[in-house]
């Protein structure tokens, strides 16, 4: 059993709340216990039929001893700030695989990172820490940077994305491609060349939008 | 539960074929109850002579060539091509030599057991439903496929949506692309990636964007 604290309780957090209960359901044990979210803004909890509590701010939190972390937010920045600030006061933070999602031998998964149900990942592909995969489907031998978020029925052939990219949901990497670190490609595009650094793009085959 | 192993090579072109190995793998990790598949254990890949000593995958031994490579007995097959007519080329030279070709269903697909599945063909798809005729060497790739009559040596890739259509031999259908209702895709005809197909698509022609049109090939016909 392992004792966890969800980061943030917007959208994102209460999926992976929903997520991480489902896997007890279905495996029968406490295989995570929920303490609580952290939460800089005041949230409703009770309203939405959740008991946990909201523990705390995440400005100036202090871990508690063995629990560890999953941050509830796709935004790449933010995840970014989040986690150097969490980690500097010691926080230790853990990768969830959700019950319904296939993710196959040999992949190398990082800390922090989310899988979401409906994904997939096929052998011999590598995800940094701190990656959202939501309900994509990942190729092998596709490398996936720290912080970044591929979002529903999102592609990532033979392809390497790099730090802190944002994928909209149905884009398509093709294979080959290198995502520049920090781009973002919009929903629906199919990139087929490089992407700069910093970028975004949008549309079939993807361009850079001015 | 599965009953016996079996020695199984795959056939492929690219690294995107070596991820047969990943379905392959899944098979075995997860047997289907009440489905009777057997255990695999790959024992390498056959590449077209002009790609050998490309790089491999999962620690897996290139055998040889497709061009020349002597089937025996006790192997079985895996189609890992992609490309509908290199599929073709590739399945009729092992055929010559009486190369048996397995079928691979992924755990993952919701596939009704009454569905008719074509010799040599690789269902790894979302769901397939009912009233689905699937022809021999066809590749579904994490898509979803309903009511659709699938001819030979078709590949349908990821999160591809093909509904009570018709796809003729050879046919690519790419990622993200949805073929709507009652639709002929024509022989040889590629849909690219995240197209919605509204008409019937002619023979030996490529189609592209929402609407799909027609940005190569087959003007006349």
């Amino acid at each position: 059993m392992q004792e966890i604290i969800i980061v943030c309780a917007g959208g994102y957090g209460l999926e992976i709340y929903t997520e991480v209960k489902e896997i007890n359901r279905v495996r029968k044990t406490e295989v995570y216990r929920i303490l609580g979210f952290l939460s800089d803004v005041p949230v409703e909890l009770k309203s939405k039929g959740i008991e946990e509590p909201i523990l705390g701010t995440i400005k100036g939190w202090k871990p508690l001893g063995n629990e560890k972390y999953i941050i509830g937010l796709s935004k790449p920045e933010y995840k970014k700030k989040i986690a150097e600030e969490l980690k500097e006061n010691g926080a230790q933070f853990i990768s969830i695989v959700s019950q319904y999602a296939y993710v196959l031998k040999d992949v190398q998964i990082g800390e922090g990172c989310f899988i979401s149900a409906g994904a997939r990942v096929n052998c011999g592909a590598e995800l940094g820490d701190f990656v959202n995969v939501n309900g994509s489907m990942i190729y092998s031998g596709a490398k996936i940077g720290n912080y970044s978020t591929t979002t529903g029925f999102t592609v990532v052939e033979e392809a390497i994305v790099e730090e802190g990219v944002f994928i909209g949901s149905k884009a398509v990497i093709t294979q080959g491609c290198r995502v520049g670190a920090w781009a973002n490609v919009s929903a629906g595009s199919v990139v087929i060349n490089d992407i700069r650094s910093g970028s975004t793009v949008f549309g079939m085959p993807a361009q850079e939008m001015t | 539960m599965s009953s016996d192993t079996k020695e199984l090579i795959i056939v492929c072109e690219d690294s995107f074929g070596m991820d047969v190995y990943s379905i392959v793998g899944a098979i075995n990790e997860y047997p289907i109850e009440g489905y009777n598949q057997s255990n695999y254990r790959v024992l390498g890949y056959l590449l077209p002579k002009d790609r050998m000593g490309s790089p491999v995958r999962f620690n897996l031994p290139v055998l040889g060539a497709i061009e020349e490579w002597k089937p025996s007995e006790n192997e079985y097959y895996a189609m890992g091509i992609v490309q509908p007519r290199r599929k073709e080329w590739a399945v009729n030279l092992l055929k010559e030599k009486k190369a048996v070709f397995v079928q691979l269903r992924a755990p993952w697909a919701l596939v009704p057991f009454d569905v008719d599945l074509g010799e040599g063909s690789i269902i790894a798809a979302i769901s397939v439903k009912e009233g689905v005729k699937i022809g021999p060497f066809t590749l579904l790739y994490q898509s979803m496929v309903a009511a659709a009559e699938i001819e030979a040596f078709c590949s349908v890739m990821a999160f591809a949506n093909i509904t009570n259509a018709h796809l003729e031999k050879c046919v690519f259908v790419d990622e993200n692309a949805s073929v709507m209702m009652n639709l002929t895709i024509g022989e040889d005809a590629c849909v690219l990636p995240n197209s919605v197909v509204v008409k019937n698509v002619k023979p030996r022609t490529t189609v592209s964007g929402i609407p799909a049109r027609r940005v190569k090939g087959n003007k006349e016909e």
